[in-house]
Parts: structure tokens; sequence; C-alpha cells
């Protein structure tokens, strides 16, 4: 049975996940549109309850699904990772890692500290990154674009390994926007039933 | 005596699905829906247990099992 559904618009979003990706590499401050992926998926799951984010429109998902059909796999993902005292601990994980990164770039917008030109990847291995001239950029914005870059790619990393040795989208067991999805819809539909 | 009919169908782990939307993309009869952006229902009246959703499941938690019609 073959789906033979034309493919739309939003089919295509796994380029914008790649362009991301390789924008940055050339100037970081591109990190900054990264937020959409935050905060669209927020907005829709608070407004519509619902993760059509994930379901549909998730380029970097798109992206895994494609590179899977020739990398992956496939095997089953260890269960583990599919529980919820991982999938939940790793959101808190992810988020403190994003306020640490916040508080950062709270210490070079106050002074305390100065840019740091770096990368850091999977939250360990630092890689100098002094490609970009950054003279005329406010310090505290291009610190933000290192440290919002550095998660991006780390993420991308995670779900590219895990793409290779489980199915394609393993990533989604665990990302931490779906989890976080996940859970504003269960308390929203828990709140409708009192 | 009725006869009973036995067809194989898709069940969800509801309780490890993440509501990624996986199976609901590559369903070709369009047998499943995701419920309140919670996980994966689908609809034993259109499932012919292809297990096409069975294969993309990234969390691996649907099972063809048969079920009586």
């Amino acid at each position: 049975m073959k789906n033979i559904s034309k493919k739309k618009w939003y089919d295509y979003l796994w380029i914008v996940t790649i362009l991301y990706l390789v924008l940055g590499l050339f100037n970081i401050l591109f990190a900054w549109l990264g937020l959409i992926c935050f905060l669209v998926p927020l907005i829709i799951s608070f407004t519509k309850y619902n993760k059509v984010y994930c379901n549909i429109y998730c380029g970097r998902g798109q992206l895994l699904n494609l590179m899977g059909t020739k990398f992956s796999r496939n095997k089953p993902i260890p269960k583990f990772l599919k529980t919820k005292w991982f999938r939940y601990g790793f959101l808190i994980f992810f988020l403190s890692m994003f306020i640490n990164m916040l508080f950062n770039t709270y210490l070079v917008f106050n002074g305390t500290n100065n840019l740091r030109e770096v990368i850091t990847l999977i939250w360990t291995f630092k890689v100098p990154w002094k490609f970009n001239n950054l003279s005329n950029v406010t310090p505290w914005i291009a610190q933000f674009s290192f440290g919002f870059y550095s998660m991006m790619l780390t993420s991308t990393i995670i779900g590219i390994i895990t793409m290779f040795l489980y199915k394609p989208r393993s990533w989604c067991v665990y990302c931490p926007m779906g989890t976080a999805t996940q859970g504003i819809c269960i308390i929203k539909n828990k709140l409708n039933e009192y | 005596m009725p006869r009973q009919i036995i067809r194989r169908k898709a069940y969800v782990d509801t309780k490890y699905c993440v509501a990624c939307g996986e199976c609901q993309k590559n369903c070709p009869l369009k047998a499943i829906t995701i419920y309140k952006g919670i996980y994966a229902e689908v609809d034993f009246n259109k499932c012919v247990g292809c297990s096409k959703c069975a294969k993309v499941c990234p969390a691996s938690i649907i099972e063809i099992k048969e079920g009586e019609v």
C-alpha cells in the first residue's frame, strides 16, 4: 500500500533545518532564528492544545526521517529511553542547560564576563569559533547566539546518533520540546476534566 | 451462531506514546489520529493491520494483534 498523497509546502521544512545549521556556521547570529523552533511548538500547545508542530511542521523530524531512509539501522529504541523518568529528566536537564546559557548571556550583558567565541558540543567539548567578525555586534547578543547554536547543534548531533542506532525519528521519543508540549496537553486535558 | 471475523489491528501502548504523529502520517487509510496531543488513537473500523505504523513508530510501541470484529 503506497501513500500517494501529494506533498505539501510543510513537507519541505527539513530544508529550513539544514539552512539554519549551515547559515549558523557562516554567521553565528543566525542562531537567533532557532527561537522559532522553541516558541512555535509552545505557543501552539498552549493555545491549540495539540502537538501539530511535532506532527507536521518539525523540520528536524523530517530531516531525521530523510536521513534515516539511508542510514538508520531501524532497531527498536531501548525501553529506558521511553520511560517518563528519562523523558522528563532529559527535559529538566535540557532546561537547566538552557537557563545556564541564559545566565552566561546575562554575565556578558552586565559586563562580568567577556564574550566567549566558543561552540560547546554535547555540553562538554568547546570548539573555538572565531570565524565571524562580531566587532559591530552587542556582546550579549553574540553570546546568546553561541549558546543557542551550541544547543541546537548538540541536539541535532544526538538526534543523528539515535537516528543511526535506532529508528529514524528516535529523537522524537525524548525530544525536550516534544515532551514539554505533550506535558502541556496532558495538564490542559486534566484541568478540563475537573 | 454468528460468524466471527478475526482481523489484524494496530494497538498503541498509550503509556509510552509520545504523540509524534509518525504513525498518523504513514497510515494509508488515515485510521490514526493524535488524541489531544497526548497519544495516538486507532480507528478500528478503518485499521486493516497493515503494520506500516508499527514499522515507523520511533518508540516501537505499536503492536499488530489479531482481534475480533
